[in-house]
């Protein structure tokens, strides 16, 4: 069925650089921009498949905003023993600073990656939400682009969901959290930053301003961008994509040449919508994971329709001595990390290193997850004219406004090296066009 | 009841000319039972336009932007506070006991926490000093040794630390034998700048103590914020354009009313 688009596929390739499908990437401090290396052959999601999916990530991202809602005002969910205090309060991602903020229309996380992956047995597991500024929708809506130009005949013959209403799907949700009807803007860190590609690419195709943190300013407590001639005009919402830290020199690290200053001021009085919000770190955090099937159930009084891959937190005694017997098969992360860094296979890890992760295991028990390793389905992928198989996931993104929609795609990334289980893109994956069928 | 009247008046002098100037203050003192009110009026300079708001912690924020050139920025907080007993009562946010950035924990807090022996049928009040005087022993007061990005773990090293320096080792260690603990600004009768110290919760009220002076906070102590640490509760912030040195004087005054 995709035949054509392997027999295109220098094409596509061409293509892609010229259209200049770039990912940044620092190594020992230098700025590299890199190719995304992109796979002809496409990852094919049935539409029964993904009816589970999308019912499951609308009820996880709904039970996620209302976590969210409640970290920040009531706590109820602390209150009532489902979640330690602990895992809130000593979270990087808890800002204390937004106790008592609830942003425009109650929604914290407009724009949800779920990072997915499908076990040999055929079941989707979530490894991982990301809540703050998940990025990489931009690799499909391009590939597509591409690969329709390259070959129509295939999505002709093949009943594939269009996914090019993702800038649609975003302005939508813009237009819905948008404060006083002011301009609608994407606030970049600038050409420096690994997904500046993406950040234009968004902007031009969702038909809203790309911004610099140097456009915008903060006067008595409203946004404005300056526009030619400093002519300021009031901003009603800010998809940003600077991270919390950064946002606000005055509020948080002072050190910030990327940030608004006094944006947060702005914030707190309900005059700007920030997208997502700030302090969503809290609810992605590697640890708080642990408790998103807890959350569904406690907020929606639903069972979670997706499932999370079995995991374990020393924090608890009993799983605790679970890990710590059964190290050599499990995945151990770090929840302060992310992008792939901070995870170790059992498996890979010679004596000293073992006993290495056992003392810091035992010592500080609440930085730790343990997961067992799922057996997840290896995707055909060309290289050169032959092909071979590698490991994958999939990012889905969930984007809130009114309702919440997922959009009918994703990123799928797959790893180049042939042992590896990690896809991130920034330890060197590639991606695929990933085909979610209408019947 | 103490019946105080100050007045603080900070001058930043620019060598040259800057602009795009935006400001952040806490500099206005906060109202509790403790503390009462009775007048309040702050005057920016040069050009006073400001916005009142409310942090999280509860804590008066004066912020503002100047555009324009300008070589000189003053702000001046006046009024008169009534002081009662210094306590606090209000229910305990667990957040208190939890450590925050320039109070985390590394080997220094750790090893002179568990160097300390409270007292296991003594009040809390009395482990208070019992941490203060060891607070004490591990750092000498020197103006002007650190800055105010020092965390309570690099005063500890240093063995030297000012107010600020006094407050985050006090506060860690409090946090470490689960004692919830805060970090405050202020002023205090008799001294020209302005203050640290801390507030340690029991028994649904907090109560204050100053640990450089290693004594309770309780007369002539004029509170303006509190937080996790002081980059909670920061007096003055702000961010300009333009390459200027500057020079920053502060006047600070209170003295009992008659």
């Amino acid at each position: 069925m995709y035949s054509l688009l392997i027999k295109q596929k220098d094409t596509v390739n061409r293509w892609m650089e010229r259209f200049g499908v770039r990912f940044g990437i620092y190594k020992n401090g230098v700025f590299n921009e890199q190719i995304f290396p992109f796979d002809p052959i496409p990852r094919i999601i049935t539409n029964s498949d993904w009816a589970e999916i999308e019912a499951g990530l609308i009820q996880r991202v709904n039970a996620l905003n209302l976590f969210l809602e409640d970290i920040y005002n009531e706590k109820r969910i602390v209150k009532e023993g489902i979640i330690p205090e602990e895992f809130i309060y000593s979270s990087k991602g808890y800002l204390a600073q937004c106790e008592g903020i609830t942003p425009p229309k109650g929604i914290f996380s407009h724009i949800s990656g779920i990072d997915l992956v499908q076990a040999k047995d055929g079941t989707w597991y979530v490894l991982e939400d990301n809540l703050r500024i998940p990025s990489g929708a931009s690799y499909p809506m391009i590939a597509r682009d591409i690969t329709r130009k390259a070959s129509p005949e295939t999505f002709s013959n093949n009943k594939v969901y269009d996914n090019r209403n993702y800038s649609s799907l975003i302005r939508k949700a813009m237009d819905y959290v948008n404060v006083d009807n002011g301009l609608e803007v994407i606030l970049t860190p600038g050409r420096y930053n690994s997904a500046y590609f993406e950040h234009s690419y968004l902007a031009e195709k969702a038909g809203v301003l790309l911004a610099y943190a140097d456009d915008l300013i903060v006067e008595n407590d409203m946004v404005y961008y300056k526009g030619l001639f400093d002519k300021k005009e009031r901003v009603g919402v800010i998809y940003r994509r600077i991270s919390d830290e950064y946002l606000d020199p005055l509020a948080f690290e002072s050190t910030s040449l990327l940030g608004v200053p006094n944006l947060m001021r702005a914030y707190a009085k309900g005059h700007v919508a920030i997208m997502n919000a700030l302090g969503n770190g809290v609810a992605d955090d590697k640890g708080i994971y642990y408790f998103v099937p807890k959350m569904v159930e406690f907020y929606l009084g639903e069972k979670a329709i997706l499932k999370n891959a079995p995991t374990y937190l020393p924090y608890f005694e009993e799983d605790k001595r679970f890990v710590l017997d059964n190290l050599k098969t499990l995945v151990i992360k770090d929840v302060a990390e992310a992008g792939g860094y901070g995870v170790m296979f059992g498996k890979d890890m010679d004596q000293n290193q073992l006993d290495n992760i056992r003392n810091l295991i035992e010592t500080d028990s609440r930085r730790w997850i343990a997961q067992e390793v799922i057996d997840f389905i290896d995707l055909e992928i060309m290289e050169g004219e032959e092909k071979v198989y590698r490991k994958s996931d999939l990012r889905a993104f969930v984007v809130s406004e009114a309702e919440t929609h997922v959009w009918r795609s994703g990123l799928t990334r797959y790893t180049r090296n042939p042992t590896s289980f990690v896809v991130n893109s920034s330890q060197g994956g590639g991606f695929k066009d990933t085909w979610v069928m209408k019947k | 009841m103490l019946r105080l009247r100050y007045s603080y008046r900070t001058v930043i002098t620019f060598s040259e000319n800057i602009f795009s100037h935006h400001f952040l203050l806490r500099c206005i003192p906060r109202e509790s039972e403790a503390q009462k009110i009775v007048e309040s009026i702050c005057t920016i300079l040069p050009d006073d336009k400001k916005t009142w708001s409310t942090d999280s912690f509860g804590n008066t924020l004066l912020t503002g932007y100047m555009g324009n050139f300008h070589n000189y920025f003053e702000f001046c907080s006046e009024g008169v506070v009534e002081l009662y007993d210094y306590k606090i009562q209000e229910k305990l946010n667990p957040l208190f006991l939890y450590s925050s950035k320039l109070t985390q924990p590394m080997n220094k807090i750790p090893e002179i926490s568990n160097g300390i022996k409270l007292s296991e049928n003594g009040s809390v009040h009395e482990n208070i000093f019992i941490i203060s005087n060891a607070v004490n022993a591990s750092l000498n007061y020197v103006s002007g040794i650190t800055s105010v990005h020092t965390t309570a773990e690099e005063a500890l090293a240093l063995g030297q630390g000012v107010c600020q320096d006094f407050a985050h080792v006090m506060i860690a260690v409090c946090r470490h034998h689960g004692i919830a603990a805060r970090y405050v600004t202020g002023f205090i009768q008799g001294e020209g700048f302005t203050h640290a110290w801390i507030e340690y919760h029991h028994g649904g009220v907090w109560y204050a103590f100053d640990p450089t002076h290693n004594r309770p906070a309780n007369d002539g102590y004029i509170k303006l914020a509190h937080g996790r640490d002081y980059s909670d509760c920061a007096i003055d912030k702000g961010v300009f354009k333009g390459l200027a040195q500057q020079k920053l004087e502060v006047f600070l005054k209170v003295e009992q009313e008659q």
